[in-house]
């Protein structure tokens, strides 16, 4: 669905984007991560059309950008991370403008207006929506047209937890069904648990791209925090197992000390991506 | 995915006047200009009827009818109606005048009335309406009631004074004249500059910057609606409320101008160019605060220009590339009435008022897709 072969967009000197390559597939819910101004944003606007690459190629949907965008615009979706509706027009309204836009029958609003739980509130004004609201009326607007690749920028900021849990589970019901998800998000969580693959980025440079398990699988690194007590002193530490120093310490504690308590910690995706990203700004 | 441009234009055009009805208070405001050319109207009207009053006959009052009165009587004036009217009360504040009388010689024989000499033998009052053209009339008047006088009592002690009728309007110098139809053509293509001004420069900086501001434009940028068609739409609803508010400001002002090709030319590049201006400041600036505060500036800038041009050269040669001087002075020439010595003057305003408007039409353009939609 996506093709990107090292893409770099340049604001003067600076390489906001540096010689990206990796490919989305059809149907697939591919998490895109990086730290503030690693160059995910801009890689998201030159896939939607709004700034243009300085260098590299860049295909979705089978079409090279920027010279197919018109082809590709009823293909995608995005979903930005602010809302920008029409405040003075009701969700309704607001969905009824851009179903229009796209040529789509009107029933469709409603649809999406129930799938997201605000059917309710269809015929009040945006102005007066919740936050939460106002993002469920973001994914709904997006999906109006049924695209074959949406992008969501932090799609479950600000939301409650039951909202969550709703959008996460519609983002997999919309991979599933077919459609491919360029997902970006700060919520290790959510990538862990919904992504099919994940590409982590850094100051413009692709760092690694593999499915979350993969990810920690690789990455894991295991800590193991012990509690004994020493001369009736209790004291505290965290050995790293893979070291052969901690490894040996922590067989001696558990012979020669009297244990408290020994606690593996769990790797988790949020660790990889602290490693990573730590090591491409250290 | 097959959508008709049309259908796009459609939508995105009914979505402008939705917005625009959800903001009443822009159209109170296109409203109140219209309303102070309903005003304009009414007190120029008045103006006029106090100056069609000037065709009044001047009035001599007189106590006696001696030989100066006969001398006048048979002398008329060349150009003004002179009436005669005898009143023993001459001079003092039992004469009433009607309010469209605006020129009198009030002459009062004080020899008739038999008083104690050391006095003037004959005492004269002129007294005129207020207005600059009412004084004028009566100093005309004047020159000719003291002439006859001259001859007639050479050798007499006389004393006179002017001064303005009791029920005179007098008005500082400085005021406008909106009977005087220079003052009132400017005055009218002014108000009819300053509501397509709101029109098309205010509301569409307005409505389109925060559009901009808060990415809605590139959200529809996305959708089968480029940002060439937004910018048409956009430039197609403005000027469509900017006529219909101009022909309902021509209407009151003016409703023969209604039906000159000339006024529409004007008014259509004038709407064309301030759009043009507006695209030009909501594309240079990223919020809706920022380009509201360059659209007043230009508004200054435009004011002050116009000011400065009345003593300083260099800007009197600057106005001449701002459309907006062009459209206030053919729209002026218009209502003023076109005479032939001025056709040329106005053919030579149309050509460049079409010119810079077509130059920063495309200006606009070209910025306007370069980044005008983009945050």
């Amino acid at each position: 669905m996506i093709k990107i072969q090292d893409l770099t967009i340049q604001y003067g000197a600076f390489k906001a984007v540096d010689g990206l390559s990796f490919s989305v597939n059809k149907g697939e819910l591919f998490g895109f991560l990086g730290p503030n101004g690693a160059g995910k944003t801009t890689t998201i606007k030159c896939l939607t059309g709004t700034i243009k690459p300085t260098h590299g190629m860049v295909e979705v949907a089978g079409y090279a950008l920027p010279k197919f965008f018109h082809k590709i615009k009823p293909l995608i979706a995005f979903v930005p991370d602010t809302e920008n509706h029409y405040e003075d027009f009701s969700g309704r309204e607001n969905l009824l403008l851009y179903a229009n836009l796209y040529g789509v029958p009107h029933h469709r609003v409603d649809v999406w207006l129930d799938r997201l739980q605000l059917s309710e509130a269809s015929d009040v004004k945006v102005r007066n929506y919740s936050k939460g609201m106002k993002k469920k009326l973001l994914i709904a607007r997006a999906m109006i047209h049924e695209p074959q690749l949406v992008f969501f920028d932090e799609p479950t900021a600000n939301l409650d937890i039951h909202s969550v849990k709703l959008v996460r589970g519609l983002l997999r019901e919309i991979a599933n069904s077919g459609t491919s998800v360029f997902l970006t998000t700060h919520d290790m969580d959510e990538v862990e648990q919904i992504c099919d693959r994940v590409a982590i980025i850094a100051k413009g440079k692709l760092l690694d791209i593999d499915t979350p398990t993969a990810f920690i699988t690789r990455h894991a690194e295991r800590y193991c925090d012990v509690q004994y007590d020493h001369q009736d002193q209790l004291i505290r530490t965290t050995l790293h197992l893979d070291e052969p120093e901690d490894k040996q310490r922590l067989s001696e504690i558990v012979l020669n000390e009297k244990c408290v308590r020994v606690h593996s910690r769990e790797f988790r995706f949020e660790d990889v991506f602290r490693k990573l990203t730590g090591e491409a700004y250290r | 995915m097959n959508v008709s441009r049309f259908h796009l234009f459609k939508t995105l055009y009914a979505k402008e006047w939705v917005r625009l009805k959800r903001n009443p208070a822009a159209l109170m405001a296109v409203g109140l200009l219209i309303l102070m050319a309903f005003l304009l109207n009414i007190e120029s009207k008045a103006q006029q009827t106090a100056k069609r009053s000037s065709d009044w006959p001047c009035l001599v009052v007189f106590n006696e009818d001696n030989a100066l009165i006969q001398h006048l009587k048979q002398n008329q004036h060349p150009k003004l109606r002179v009436k005669f009217k005898h009143n023993p009360n001459v001079n003092t504040s039992k004469v009433r005048y009607a309010s469209v009388v605006d020129c009198v010689a009030e002459i009062q024989d004080i020899q008739a009335l038999k008083w104690i000499d050391k006095r003037p033998q004959q005492t004269i009052i002129f007294r005129h309406g207020g207005s600059e053209a009412s004084i004028k009339k009566t100093n005309g008047f004047a020159r000719w009631v003291l002439s006859s006088m001259a001859a007639k009592y050479s050798n007499q002690n006389i004393g006179q004074s002017f001064k303005p009728l009791p029920n005179s309007r007098s008005k500082p110098s400085a005021s406008l004249d909106l009977g005087n139809k220079k003052s009132r053509a400017m005055v009218s293509a002014m108000l009819i500059f300053s509501t397509q001004f709101f029109v098309c420069c205010a509301l569409f900086i307005s409505l389109t910057a925060h559009e901009k501001e808060k990415s809605i434009l590139q959200a529809l940028a996305l959708t089968l609606a480029s940002p060439r068609l937004q910018l048409i739409v956009k430039v197609v609803f403005h000027l469509s409320l900017s006529l219909i508010a101009s022909f309902i400001m021509l209407a009151v002002i003016s409703p023969a101008h209604l039906f000159y090709v000339g006024t529409w030319w004007i008014l259509i590049a004038s709407s064309i160019g301030l759009i043009g201006v507006a695209t030009i400041l909501t594309s240079l600036n990223r919020t809706q605060t920022s380009a509201s505060l360059m659209g007043f500036c230009y508004l200054m800038f435009v004011g002050v220009v116009f000011a400065l041009s009345q003593n300083f050269k260099g800007f009197t040669l600057l106005k001449v590339f701002m459309f907006e001087h062009h459209v206030i002075s053919a729209l002026s020439m218009f209502f003023n009435g076109i005479t032939r010595n001025n056709y040329l003057l106005l053919g030579a305003h149309l050509l460049t008022l079409t010119v810079i408007v077509v130059v920063l039409s495309v200006i606009s353009f070209v910025l306007w897709q370069r980044k005008g939609w983009k945050v």
